[in-house]
């Protein structure tokens, strides 16, 4: 499948234009946000607002220090000085989103020198299920690793060339800037040493250094920032101090199919083959890049040591890159036989097959991941915290709306999703939990008066969660007030056990 | 780089180590807390300062135990010239310098190029253990010094010297059983390796025999327990940057192993890899040996350093801030790890809170967190239940797990029974053991009865430090 540089990259521009639109019209259709991405609103507006992110936070979990590192927030609190926040917050994620799928198409060009192949890498990495779906309308700072991890791999491709090598030290910069997952790749390229001590070839020197410079960097930078972490919950800061019921979930959320779903039926099949050949058969040195990408999440996936949905995101952008090295082989091998146009019939076929396997899966989980914002009610209830409690009311609600109730209510939760640097994380886990679930009025009093909650908000995502209305004491009027009776029903605490 | 040939590097070094050393006592006295850091500090003053009023003892008369003969306390005491307290900050200081200028002897006479001098003495200085062991009183200072000179002078060519090595590691077991047999095992793969010096180390091991027998015959000497940690396996015993007291920098850990795989390539010794990974490993549950690999990890982490100084970079550019970031990584490591050091306990307000119970006229002994222990025994002169040492002693376990349930109890008569049986008068609780140390809620356990029932009476309240009287069965009857 020959196709010319000008025209791949006007098909390129066409992809980028088809993938963005689609993200931007699911994006669009609601003025609202996932419940974690009004955490990151709030770091928007901080910065557009004071200069710089909320780092001692009065309101989650009812005062707490926040330890990240904020480009991120800077880059859409940038875009905000031309438009306003919110919509800033839906379009720049987006756009940096869909920009990975260019960075795929060149890294794929680097490895195949074809570029058919490449813009089918492209398409794939444009609509992975995972990856369109979670960062929709999420304002998640993975809009920005992902295609800043990709473009250092494409330079690490390209690294004899100084301006590469240049422009590797800048995106690692700005890599440890934005987020730990800046970790992947040092275990990525490590892995990729590994690889190349087992296959017996020398590294190129430049990757050695940049090896050993991004090593350094990264260790140096998150020990500056995480030192208190580190002081304050051991290793546990690298599970991000999560709660160990959390923890022990995080493959249970999803069956092996599920995963194989999200990254792409047909992106795995040619990635795997991809790799079989990479190893087996043409030693293809470039890509072992990519296989040792997979192998690191792997095992940080072994280890529980990212999340389920980010492992899922990484591993389906290296399988797409790889999907279409697999497809040049396959064309490739075709070309061999005496059917030479049978490679490109079938990739023909396997594309229509990507896009009932992917594509359509993929519109379907978008319009239902739309949907994952607060309500209406929701809102309302939200805004009715916010004008008639007290500033220093503290919110009971569940651990995902916790943001929600610092964003749009004002006022202070219990527990939010963001763990580090709080103390005893999984007592307070377990303690929430317990209010809402225990049948003893005894009980929910005592921890509510540990955490000097004033109001329990119950929405229908509690009810939901907790599998019941509302917690069997607090009809006792005595001590609970029903204070706003909607969907969303919010009581006043009247009493405690101090 | 020619900074590493410069000869004045090293006086700077020296300079900077000395500062380093001194800092600790300057910080924790220009924030109003005069008193040293380290809770073995405090065991060491109180056991010199029996020692000092009684001559030889065979017992503990504060604790009611069996006191081991250690010849550091009667050190302590023979420099009876001095204030305890004085010595407890200048002791260290000088240990330290006599240690660091020995490193530098014994490097000069191994002909370490000038380079490797300054860099070993460089990692010396960012190694925690080092900050450690030589801002606070702790037998190990001893130890390392005893350790070193005696090398220093083994491996001299005056037999003179020589033989002062033979004393100097014979006192070795007098102080620490267990680094008696890691220096022994170190000097027999010396022999081993460099066929030398055998007769010498012989007798210096009879010489510790003859010593250990004459303390064991006459001075109450006994080999105690290894210093196994009961909590079990976390990066936080044995990282310092995740929180370790005795422990490895992570950074030099990680310049360890890389130095590790050159030495590796040189020399594939299975043996060898296996040894250094089990005493690793081992090292996890022993402080002491924590204390030797840290030294140890030094050397390979110097040659790690070397490696990237002197490699071929592709940018000099890459190459600068590459080992800048590396050092900006092990100096904030250590700056790190002496902020810790500046906050360490005993503070102001909890020396005043035990002044303040050493006034009371009701003498019992203090039930507290083990980890206060040694600080409630200097400056309140009052038992504790439990302390840092306690795990030596028989029926520990079970007093272990006996307060810990009290702890957590809110059941009046079983606390009440534990206070008869051990004889406890007071309860000392601070911040620390409400937030996480025993405690995670108001008015948890024990907390709930001190505050509630009036069987307690709140001797002291001040700076979130809470000490309660039991008033006894008696006296409510």
């Amino acid at each position: 499948m020959l196709v010319r540089k000008k025209t791949a990259l006007i098909i390129l521009g066409l992809i980028f234009a088809v993938v963005l639109a689609g993200r931007l019209w699911f994006a669009l259709q609601t003025s609202d946000f996932s419940y974690d991405g009004y955490y990151e609103l709030r770091q928007i507006e901080s910065v557009r607002e004071t200069g710089k992110p909320i780092f001692q936070d009065d309101l989650s979990y009812s005062g707490r220090t926040q330890i990240f590192p904020p480009l991120f927030h800077y880059v859409i609190a940038f875009f905000t000085l031309f438009m306003p926040v919110t919509l800033a917050a839906k379009i720049i994620p987006n756009i940096l989103a869909s920009l990975t799928l260019v960075i795929v198409y060149f890294i794929t060009f680097e490895l195949t020198k074809r570029h058919g192949a490449s813009l089918i890498s492209a398409f794939f990495s444009g609509f992975l299920l995972i990856f369109f779906t979670k960062t929709l309308n999420t304002v998640s700072p993975y809009t920005l690793v992902i295609p800043l991890t990709f473009m250092i791999a494409y330079c690490f491709l390209k690294i004899k060339e100084p301006k590469y090598l240049y422009a590797a030290l800048i995106l690692l910069l700005c890599l440890v800037l934005t987020h730990t997952a800046a970790f992947i790749l040092v275990l990525a390229l490590l892995f990729f040493f590994l690889i190349a001590k087992l296959e017996s070839f020398k590294p190129v020197k430049e990757r050695v250094d940049l090896f050993i410079f991004l090593t350094f960097l990264i260790f140096w930078f998150n020990f500056i920032i995480y030192k208190n972490a580190f002081l304050a919950h051991g290793a546990r800061v690298i599970w991000q101090n999560t709660p160990q019921q959390i923890l022990s979930s995080y493959f249970s959320q999803i069956t092996f199919l599920e995963a194989v779903y999200a990254m792409g039926v047909i992106p795995l099949i040619f990635g795997v083959y991809a790799v079989y050949h990479s190893f087996f058969e043409n030693r293809q040195r470039s890509a072992y890049l990519f296989v040792a990408f997979a192998i690191s999440v792997f095992v940080l996936l072994w280890f529980k040591l990212i999340e389920l949905n980010v492992g899922l995101m990484f591993l389906g952008v290296v399988l797409a890159i790889l999907a279409g090295v697999g497809m040049k082989l396959l064309a490739e091998y075709f070309k061999k036989t005496r059917f030479p146009k049978m490679g490109a019939c079938l990739i023909v076929v396997f594309l229509v097959l990507f896009f009932m396997t992917s594509v359509f899966p993929l519109l379907n989980a978008a319009a239902v991941e739309i949907q994952e914002t607060p309500s209406y009610e929701e809102k309302a209830a939200l805004e009715w915290l916010n004008n008639h409690t007290s500033k220093d009311a503290i919110v009971l609600a569940t651990l995902n709306e916790g943001h929600v109730i610092n964003y749009l209510g004002q006022r202070r939760n219990v527990i939010d999703s963001n763990f580090l640097m709080i103390p005893l994380i999984d007592q307070r886990y377990e303690d929430v939990n317990l209010i809402f679930r225990t049948p003893y009025k005894t009980d929910a009093l005592r921890k509510i008066g540990e955490y000097g909650v004033t109001h329990i908000y119950l929405s229908p995502l509690a009810e939901q969660e907790y599998g019941l209305v509302e917690p069997v004491y607090i009809d006792d009027p005595e001590c609970f007030s029903l204070v706003y009776n909607e969907t969303v029903r919010i009581y006043l605490v009247l009493c405690g056990m101090d | 780089m020619e900074l590493l040939k410069n000869k004045k590097v090293v006086f700077w070094i020296f300079v900077v180590t000395a500062l380093i050393l001194l800092m600790p006592v300057f910080v924790r006295t220009s924030n109003n807390n005069p008193f040293i850091s380290g809770r073995e500090t405090y065991y060491n003053i109180r056991m010199a300062e029996e020692i000092r009023e009684n001559g030889i003892i065979e017992f503990d008369e504060l604790q009611e135990r069996s006191y081991s003969f250690n010849l550091f306390h009667y050190l302590l005491a023979g420099l009876g010239f001095v204030d305890l307290q004085i010595i407890a900050k200048t002791l260290p200081f000088i240990f330290g310098m006599l240690f660091f200028f020995l490193a530098y002897k014994l490097l000069k006479r191994f002909d370490f190029p000038k380079e490797d001098i300054i860099l070993t003495l460089f990692f010396i200085l960012l190694t925690p253990v080092f900050i450690l062991v030589f801002t606070t009183l702790t037998k190990y200072g001893l130890v390392l010094l005893l350790n070193i000179a005696g090398f220093y002078f083994l491996t001299s060519k005056k037999q003179s010297l020589r033989n002062l090595s033979i004393l100097l590691f014979a006192l070795i077991p007098l102080v620490d059983f267990f680094v008696f047999i890691l220096v022994f095992a170190l000097l027999f793969i010396y022999v081993l390796s460099f066929k030398k010096r055998a007769r010498t180390i012989a007798s210096s091991f009879i010489l510790s025999l003859i010593f250990m027998l004459t303390a064991f015959l006459f001075f109450h000497y006994r080999i105690t327990y290894f210093d196994f940690i009961t909590n079990g396996f976390a990066f936080r015993y044995f990282l310092t940057d995740f929180g370790a007291l005795i422990g490895y920098s992570f950074f030099i850990f990680l310049l360890a192993i890389t130095g590790f795989s050159f030495v590796w390539k040189k020399k594939k010794s299975l043996f060898i890899g296996l040894v250094v990974l089990a005493l690793f490993i081992f090292s996890f549950f022993n402080a002491p040996l924590r204390v030797y690999l840290s030294f140890g990890f030094i050397f390979t982490a110097v040659l790690a350093f070397k490696y990237l100084l002197n490699k071929d970079w592709s940018l000099m550019m890459v190459k600068r801030v590459t080992l800048l970031l590396i050092l900006c990584t092990l100096i904030f490591s250590m700056l790190s790890f002496m902020d810790r050091q500046f906050e360490e306990g005993p503070s102001q307000e909890f020396v005043d809170s035990l002044r303040a119970l050493h006034t009371s006229t009701q003498r019992g002994t203090v039930l507290t967190h083990f980890s206060k222990g040694f600080y409630v025994e200097y400056f309140s002169e009052m038992p504790v239940v439990l302390d840092d040492i306690s795990n030596q002693y028989s029926g520990y376990e079970a007093l272990l797990e006996d307060t810990s349930a009290i702890f957590q109890t809110r059941d009046l008569e079983l606390a009440e029974n534990y206070f008869i049986k051990n004889d406890v008068k007071f309860i000392l609780v601070d911040e620390e053991m409400r937030t996480g140390l025993v405690w995670s809620r108001p008015q948890q356990g024990l907390l709930f009865l001190l505050e509630n029932s009036d069987r307690f009476v709140r001797l002291y309240s001040e700076d979130g430090i809470d000490i309660y009287l039991y008033k006894g069965v008696e006296e409510n009857v």
